[in-house]
């Protein structure tokens, strides 16, 4: 599983990126992105607000045994589950790096 | 949880919410009067107002009304109050720092502008500090500020700085006013707005005129070890930092090199460059104390001439006009309004 993730906008208007690829993760960390993955997005029903002024946009790419989802929230319509998708791929991406 | 600031407010006829705004008591009154803001929230809330028969509760000017919620490092807004106005101060910094900045900001609004609060009608300034663990922002959700801690990283707290605090509550003006949507170029006009006025608060309280200002804006934003002076430069936009970790400032000051992109609402904090230099020129050709001349006709085109999906050129357009009203055709103003413009690459019609 490849995941892509894009947040942009903020107060900064600095555009974060973190591309993991669950092949090059141990399989503890793997296992991870794959739980955290599937309670973010259960379903494709997201909320639509528009992002109000300064707010993050959050955007996630997600291919896995070749079909690509992709999902669109902002800082209006996150979810608690989708934030930490977002904290642990900015974290990991980071690591991996350095 | 989920953050549903308005599912439960929207729902509600509006003829109770008129009932319980003009009858209720205070603390219904002022449940009702926010109800009703939040319903109308993409625009023209103020004619949504009127016709609601809200002008009862609106409350005289010179009334500052500050609260500073306390989010604990969770998301559900607005968290726990922590200080009401005149209350004592707090023991917790950013609670303080947040309470003096919408002080500031009002007052400023108030006395050269002789506007009552965000939506001027007396509309409480609502603050949450402590949004979310080492959130790296402060934004305006329609309603009320929000402002994070920083990582301490990239990032110091965002309540640190009084032009980031002003830059959120003109975001609450442009909304109750032009209502400027918030992409492409009339995103990145909603976001000169913000930087402007929050650039001539930080300016008045320091009592500094144009050639004087450092024109930065989140001075003191970034943390030790970023290479760079602030997140935007309105006098020389593009070179407000460069750094390995988060990059170099991408802001043109130009229409020449005006970005296309769909990232960040498409470009709304990239291209704002252009108008921020644009006001940057127009306020030094003027001279003195920037907020006086530059800053009313800015005030005034936001007020009453932009709409929601006005370009670079009618904000150009716009703020001649202006100009040339309250100052004469042929002024040192109105021509200051036009060579500043030109600069950027931007001829007014």
């Amino acid at each position: 599983m490849i995941v892509r993730h894009e947040r942009s906008g903020g107060y900064a208007g600095i555009t974060v990126k973190a591309d993991v690829d669950s092949d090059t993760l141990s399989a503890k960390q793997a296992n991870e992105l794959k739980e955290l993955v599937e309670k973010a997005f259960p379903s494709d029903q997201l909320q639509k607000k528009k992002t109000m002024p300064d707010q993050f946009n959050y955007e996630f790419s997600i291919e896995d045994a070749g079909k690509t989802q992709t999902y669109q929230v902002n800082d209006q319509t996150i979810t608690d589950e989708i934030r930490a998708l977002s904290k642990w791929l900015i974290a990991t991406a980071q690591k991996k790096s350095r | 949880m989920k953050k549903t600031f308005c599912s439960y407010h929207c729902i509600i006829p509006p003829d109770i919410l008129r009932n319980v705004a003009q009858k209720g008591s205070e603390k219904q009154q002022e449940w009702a009067y926010k109800a009703i803001e939040e319903s109308a929230q993409i625009r023209g809330q103020r004619e949504v107002m009127a016709l609601l028969g809200v002008a009862s509760v609106a409350v005289p000017a010179g009334t500052k009304r500050r609260t500073i919620y306390d989010a604990g490092n969770k998301t559900f807004l607005p968290g726990k109050l922590v200080r009401g106005e005149g209350d004592a101060k707090s023991k917790d910094r950013a609670v303080n720092e947040a309470y003096d900045g919408a002080g500031k900001t009002y007052d400023f609004f108030l006395k050269i502008y002789e506007r009552n609060s965000i939506d001027d009608r007396g509309m409480r300034l609502d603050s949450t500090v402590h949004y979310d663990v080492e959130y790296n922002n402060a934004f305006w959700n329609g309603n009320q500020m929000v402002y994070g801690d920083g990582d301490g990283q990239i990032f110091n707290g965002f309540t640190g700085c009084l032009d980031v605090i002003a830059h959120e509550l003109t975001h609450g003006v442009t909304q109750f006013e032009a209502g400027l949507v918030y992409r492409n170029q009339p995103g990145a006009l909603n976001e000169s707005m913000s930087d402007v006025f929050g650039s001539l608060v930080k300016q008045y309280a320091k009592k500094q005129k144009a050639d004087k200002a450092d024109w930065l804006i989140g001075k003191g934003l970034l943390a030790k070890g970023i290479k760079g002076v602030a997140l935007r430069s309105m006098k020389d936009p593009g070179t407000a930092y460069n750094d390995p970790l988060i990059g170099k400032d991408p802001q043109p000051a130009h229409m020449k090199d005006f970005v296309k992109t769909t990232r960040d609402n498409g470009g709304v904090h990239i291209n704002s460059g252009i108008p921020n230099k644009a006001f940057y020129e127009v306020a030094i050709r003027i001279g003195g104390n920037a907020w006086e001349k530059a800053g009313r006709i800015w005030y005034i085109t936001l007020r009453d001439r932009l709409r929601t999906s006005s370009q670079f050129q009618d904000c150009a357009n716009l703020t001649f006009a202006v100009a040339k009203e309250l100052y004469g055709a042929t002024s040192t103003e109105a021509k200051a309004v036009q060579d500043g413009w030109n600069v950027v690459g931007i001829k007014v019609k």
